[in-house]
């Protein structure tokens, strides 16, 4: 029983005179690269009571994407303290022994709601969008503000220059498609060549990308506040027009129309990013990065479909989603202006 | 007359969603519901014209892969990158078109087909804004509107979502 490996786990890792009390364990939908578990935790410390939430996420059996646990764990754990709303991180355990696979531990937030469907469509949150809409640009515009070389991360690996970002991410996701893919792929080998005949302008400067950052990948609480932003595993650095790019391509206007995230129009979002990083949005730059950003998706996609065919995974998720790369393609021959 | 395969799907998914649905307390389990309604309901919006589909798009596809390697041929006799899509153009036509109007069979024809497209449209991509740009942008035209037909086809949880609007603009711009 899953539960029973929690509770060993934890009663060792808090040194607890009893075990650990496991209850109300549930998997969160969502979170395809890694398994999201959610659990109470009740154990006694110097003789009181102590009940706390916490997520597990664990290594799925094969994943939409092979990630570094490690980059994930030690950049939440760096942003924290300066400022950038993440849950506490606990504990990162690399010996499958202990549940089966490598997981980490980290605070549950309470309260709050992750979900597409809910920050945007239950009426709680319909006062507050605005509100939240602001600081989806301004925590954006403060994790592109971190001084990346303060954070002293060997897990980000070597800057590149600005000259070479967006060379680096066509490398980058143009491999993954190319091993991934089980058919031709016309419309993405195409865009490659695009993007390495239409690559952006240099950025100012390297910063630290989050390279997930989207409406389904923050804590909205009821109150407009954002408490968490989540699933940090392909940050990297690079330039910031990536993110900016990412935070508006069209998988992620969940309302249908475009609105960016679903939360609000492209030229306020630009300007409450702008006002918060002191970076000014390069519109020719985002598109670029708006063919990357869905080129990215479907290469995504792709290697969620070989795992599942591959029988790495049984996971319908996975092998529904690898169905849906057509309206990527869409998407990317009408910014490419073809 | 018996139920055929449209209404056999669809038989699944008003079990997944009337009977099987409202008994599931794990929301990872409701997910997991709703991603194999929605896998049927994509299943659905294809099996009924899939060969005939298949079919068309490989007749398309032979059509503008033997246009490409005509206008390509006079550049492959100095360039060695348009000498070699053209070879692969000329094979890949050469090759025998699918034994069966079987999914599978078309499948593997359009897989080849898609294969040589691909090879042409990186050629071609390479070119814009270098001399012989211009001379293929026919070619160019003639790929793109045929991928965008494609890319508007089927059906997509997208379609439901980021790009509701965008959908239904499109189809309505599309040629008959």
């Amino acid at each position: 029983m899953l539960e029973e490996r929690i509770s060993a786990y934890l009663t060792a890792k808090l040194n607890a005179a009893e075990p650990v009390l496991v209850e109300n364990l549930f998997r969160i939908p969502g979170g395809q690269s890694r398994e999201t578990w959610s659990f109470d935790a009740s154990w006694a410390e110097d003789g009181s009571a102590v009940s706390r939430g916490f997520i597990m996420r664990r290594d799925p059996d094969a994943s939409l994407l092979e990630s570094d646990r490690h980059l994930e764990f030690d950049v939440m754990d760096a942003v924290r303290p300066l400022g950038i709303p993440v849950p506490q991180m606990y504990w990162l355990e690399e010996d499958a022994s202990l549940i089966e696979r490598p997981f980490c531990m980290m605070e549950r937030i309470d309260g709050c709601q992750a979900s597409p469907t809910t920050v945007l469509m239950d009426p709680q949150f319909f006062p507050v969008r605005n509100q939240i809409a602001a600081q989806f640009a301004d925590i954006l515009g403060r994790i592109h503000r971190l001084d990346w070389r303060e954070l002293g991360l060997k897990v980000l690996g070597t800057p590149p220059s600005p000259e070479r970002c967006a060379e680096l991410e066509v490398e980058r996701w143009e491999e993954v498609v190319a091993k991934e893919s089980l058919e031709p792929q016309p419309v993405l080998r195409a865009a490659f060549r695009w993007m390495r005949k239409n690559l952006p302008r240099p950025p100012h400067e390297v910063v630290l990308v989050h390279a997930d950052y989207r409406t389904g990948n923050f804590l909205a609480h009821p109150s407009g506040e954002i408490r968490g932003i989540l699933d940090w595993e392909m940050t990297h650095l690079g330039d910031p027009m990536e993110d900016v790019a990412w935070a508006a391509i069209r998988p992620w206007r969940w309302l249908g129309n475009e609105m960016v995230g679903g939360l609000m129009e492209r030229r306020d979002f630009y300007r409450m990013y702008e006002e918060s990083s002191g970076i000014a949005v390069d519109e020719e730059a985002v598109r670029f990065w708006e063919v990357l950003g869905n080129a990215k998706l479907a290469a995504i996609f792709l290697t969620g479909g070989r795992s599942y065919c591959e029988g790495r995974t049984r996971s319908t998720m996975m092998a529904f989603i690898a169905r849906n790369t057509r309206r990527l393609e869409l998407e990317i021959l009408d910014l490419m202006g073809v | 007359m018996r139920p055929g395969s449209i209404e056999s799907l669809r038989a699944i998914q008003g079990a997944i969603a009337d009977a099987l649905t409202p008994e599931i307390k794990s929301l990872y389990a409701q997910e997991a519901a709703q991603a194999v309604t929605m896998m049927v309901e994509s299943l659905a919006a294809e099996l009924d014209t899939a060969v005939a589909d298949l079919t068309r798009d490989n007749d398309t596809l032979r059509r503008l892969l033997n246009h490409a390697a005509g206008v390509l041929r006079p550049a492959g006799e100095s360039n060695a990158a348009a000498a070699t899509v053209v070879n692969e153009i000329e094979e890949t036509l050469a090759g025998p078109a699918a034994a069966e109007l079987t999914i599978t069979a078309t499948t593997q024809e359009n897989d080849r087909l898609r294969s040589a497209l691909a090879s042409l449209l990186e050629y071609v991509e390479d070119q814009q804004g270098e001399p012989d740009g211009e001379r293929l942008a026919a070619v160019r035209n003639e790929a793109y509107r045929y991928l965008r037909v494609l890319a508007l086809s089927g059906w997509s949880f997208f379609d439901v979502s980021g790009f509701r609007e965008r959908i239904v603009q499109a189809r309505a711009e599309q040629p008959e």
